[in-house]
C-alpha cells in the first residue's frame, strides 16, 4: 500500500501544475475534434464505398439482362 | 473456299445500346468514386498523422505533470539504498583503463546497432508507468 502521509507542492511548482493541466484540457479538446473529423471522414468513405457496391451491382444486373438478350435469343 | 458467315439477330438493339452506355456510364462513376476515396484516405492520413503528435504532445505533458509531482517513492528509494552494501568502485589507474579499452577494443565484437522502433517506446514507457502505478498501489 502507498504511504498515506500527505504530500506538499511548492506553490511555483503547483501554478505550474496548473498551467500545465489547461494546456492538457485544451490539448484533449483539440484531439477530440481531430477524431471527430476522423470519424467524418470515415463515414463519408463507408457511404462511398456502399454507393460503390450498389453501383456495381446494378452493372451487374444489367450486363445479366443484356448477356440474356444476346445469348439467348427468343427466335 | 470462301467461309461462310453467320449474324445473330438482336432484338431490339436500341435497348441493349443505351444499357450498355449507362452502365459505361456507372463503371466512370466507379473510377470517380475510386479517386474521392482516395482522397479522402489522404485526408484521414494527415488528420491520424495530427492526432498522432497531439497525443504524442500529451504524453510529453503528462511527464511534465509527473515530473511537477513530488516522487512518494523518495523516501523508499532512500532506504534501499542505504539498505545497500557499499560496492568499491575499481578505481585503476589511466594506464591500466587504457590497456583495459585497448584489449575490449581488440576482443569485443561489434555489436549489432538496435534502432528502438517507435512501438517499442511506447512499449518501454507504458512499463514505466506500471511500474510507477504498481509501487504507488
Amino acid at each position: 500500500m502507498a504511504n498515506q502521509a500527505p504530500v506538499f507542492v511548492k506553490i511555483s511548482d503547483y501554478k505550474q501544475i496548473l498551467d500545465i493541466i489547461d494546456v492538457v484540457k485544451a490539448k484533449i479538446e483539440e484531439s477530440r475534434r481531430t477524431i471527430a473529423k476522423i470519424n467524418e471522414l470515415k463515414n463519408e468513405e463507408d457511404q462511398e464505398i456502399r454507393a460503390w457496391t450498389q453501383n456495381l451491382d446494378e452493372v451487374n444486373k444489367r450486363i445479366t439482362g443484356i448477356d440474356k438478350t444476346l445469348f439467348e435469343p427468343d427466335n | 473456299m470462301a467461309t461462310e458467315e453467320l449474324f445473330v439477330k438482336i432484338d431490339d438493339p436500341l435497348t441493349v445500346r443505351l444499357s450498355l452506355l449507362e452502365e459505361s456510364k456507372k463503371i466512370v462513376h466507379a473510377l470517380q468514386t475510386y479517386h474521392k476515396l482516395i482522397s479522402l484516405r489522404e485526408k484521414k492520413l494527415d488528420l491520424i498523422l495530427d492526432l498522432k503528435d497531439q497525443i504524442k504532445e500529451l504524453v510529453l505533458l503528462f511527464s511534465k505533470l509527473d515530473a511537477s509531482f513530488p516522487d512518494h517513492s523518495l523516501r523508499e528509494v532512500v532506504k534501499q539504498e542505504l539498505m545497500k552494501p557499499k560496492v568499491n568502485k575499481p578505481q585503476q589507474s589511466t594506464k591500466s583503463n587504457k590497456k583495459a579499452s585497448k584489449t575490449s577494443t581488440t576482443t569485443a565484437k561489434p555489436k549489432e546497432k538496435y534502432v528502438e522502433s517507435e512501438m517499442d517506446k511506447l512499449n518501454r514507457t507504458l512499463q514505466q508507468i506500471e511500474d510507477k502505478l504498481n509501487a504507488i498501489r
